[in-house]
């Protein structure tokens, strides 16, 4: 029988009189990889920031592993931002010893590793390093991590193709056994391939909570296909 | 974890004041080397030009401290290194008693420069460049201290330096209080402008409350020839006694502690990061 890890609960949340999210509840089990698709604005990030406690002012309830976001779960919850999290005087080395400090399931080795492999020099300034550079960084602190759930904020947007096939290839081979992915995106076509259930935001609101299997049943067409469907996109955007 | 966050700040403030900090540090030791090996009258023009940097850096210590905690303060947490700081697995609370704790250290080092450098410039210079003022100032310790036994006047600057350090972490937890207030989202939009309002706010309320309660309540030490004594109202003085105000060290401590919680509060319940 599957697990719930993720359990939101008519989840509410507004910036003064505008409403980014309107009563959202959902399940994500354990061992499964979903898509959190929407367009920009559609409030997936704010969503996702009150998952990893960085948002408290929220209607609702959200249960990691049945506890609320707290210090427990931030211990269980792997999570890369939009942003660059990282101080500039840092260098890859540091940024690797400061996470081994603070979570216990951080694999300095496997990070060590990982970053010989991007190519990272370890001793080389975070300002001195290319975006690019820069993002694969923090995706190999992320990756590093034994977490239950890796919750990642468009860790395909604004890199080109091959960029994204890197990033994605990352995630595939480095998430931790048995572990949940929770990928927001608004770029469906590269990731339609590795996710087990999608879930749609439009206007706050959740509008598809479906996994793959049943979105592709029968012939009734791909991920890609619903979501322009729901959000009448032209088939151009989501390749951008 | 409040050991290991105490490790990363001094690490990332330390960057800078670790260099100055440094550089007063060979500079004390060329004056007190250049003043043992050779023994003159007079300071050498060396020894007189690593006094006034000293005293230079002694002087813009202070600001250097606040501007870093506070720039580091709003970096770490409320800009984007706050998307780290804020999924951290450890508690609030520790997150900002590691910035007040490293940030009141920071000034007792700048205080303990400025005290070094006074030290050093009577001990290297003295009549050089403090001329008459040496001997009057030579002159004055036994009216000071005089009469009083050890005990008393270690109280007595023990007393001082408490004070001292409590009024470093409070102005501390007063700014991190108003960084705190200008990111909430009603004002987060010209925080810069908010900090500093707030800030000014803040310290001259707390301030004048201070005041007023202190000259209200009368309470602490008074240090006599001899002893240590409690202040009161009906406290008797001698012509040599030393008073010594406990109530606005309290009332600092309680304001601290006030400002500290209000913060955490802000921190954890109404500051979304950008």
């Amino acid at each position: 029988m599957s697990e719930t890890l993720l359990k939101v609960r008519n989840l509410k949340k507004s910036y003064g009189t505008h409403e980014v999210l309107k009563g959202v509840s959902f399940d994500i089990e354990k061992n499964n990889i979903v898509g959190l698709l929407g367009p920009n604005g559609c409030g997936k990030t704010s969503m996702i920031k009150s998952i990893v406690g960085l948002i408290n002012d929220y209607e609702g309830e959200i249960l990691i592993n049945g506890i609320k976001p707290g210090m427990e779960t931030k211990a269980v919850v792997a999570y890369l931002p939009e942003r660059n999290f990282l101080a500039p005087w840092m260098t890859p080395q540091n940024a690797i010893n400061y996470m081994a400090d603070f979570y216990s399931n951080f694999d300095k080795e496997k990070a060590i590793k990982m970053a010989e492999t991007f190519q990272l020099p370890l001793k080389q300034k975070i300002k001195t390093m290319s975006k690019g550079q820069q993002e694969k960084l923090q995706l190999l602190l992320v990756m590093s991590r034994k977490a239950d759930i890796y919750i990642l904020d468009e860790p395909l947007g604004g890199v080109d193709l091959v960029s994204r096939e890197f990033i994605l290839d990352t995630i595939m081979r480095n998430h931790a056994e048995n572990s949940t992915i929770l990928l927001s995106t608004h770029l469906i076509y590269d990731i339609e391939k590795v996710l087990d259930r999608v879930i749609m935001i439009k206007d706050g609101n959740l509008v598809v909570n479906k996994s793959v299997e049943e979105i592709t049943a029968d012939g009734a067409g791909t991920v890609e296909d619903l979501f322009r469907e729901v959000f009448r996109y032209a088939p151009e955007a989501f390749k951008a | 974890m409040l050991r290991k966050l105490l490790k990363h700040e001094f690490i990332a403030t330390g960057r800078i004041m670790g260099i100055v900090y440094a550089v007063v540090a060979l500079i004390m030791g060329y004056i007190l080397i250049s003043y043992f090996a050779v023994q003159r009258d007079e300071a050498s023009i060396g020894q007189m030009l690593g006094i006034t940097v000293l005293m230079l850096i002694s002087m813009c210590m202070f600001v250097l401290t606040a501007v870093i905690m506070v720039t580091n303060f709003q970096k770490t947490l409320y800009g984007d290194q706050g998307y780290l700081t804020f999924t951290l697995p450890v508690k609030s609370v520790s997150l900002l008693a590691s910035k007040v704790i490293t940030s009141t250290v920071w000034f007792i080092a700048a205080f303990a420069t400025l005290i070094g450098t006074m030290a050093l410039t009577m001990f290297v210079v003295k009549e050089d460049m403090l001329g008459d003022n040496y001997e009057t100032i030579e002159s004055m310790l036994p009216l000071i201290l005089g009469g009083k036994s050890v005990a008393t006047v270690v109280t007595y600057v023990l007393y001082r330096l408490i004070s001292l350090f409590v009024s470093f972490a409070m102005f501390t937890i007063e700014v991190y209080f108003a960084i705190t207030i200008a990111n909430t989202r009603l004002f987060q939009k010209h925080y810069v402008l908010w900090t500093m309002v707030f800030s000014v706010a803040i310290i001259a309320i707390s301030e004048k409350i201070a005041i007023m309660i202190s000259e209200a309540i009368t309470f602490g030490l008074v240090i006599t020839e001899e002893s240590v004594g409690v202040l009161t109202n009906s406290t008797a003085y001698t012509p040599n006694s030393l008073p010594l105000d406990l109530v606005s060290v309290i009332v600092s401590v309680l304001f601290g502690i006030g400002f500290f919680y209000g913060t955490f509060y802000l921190m954890s319940k109404k500051v979304n990061i950008r």
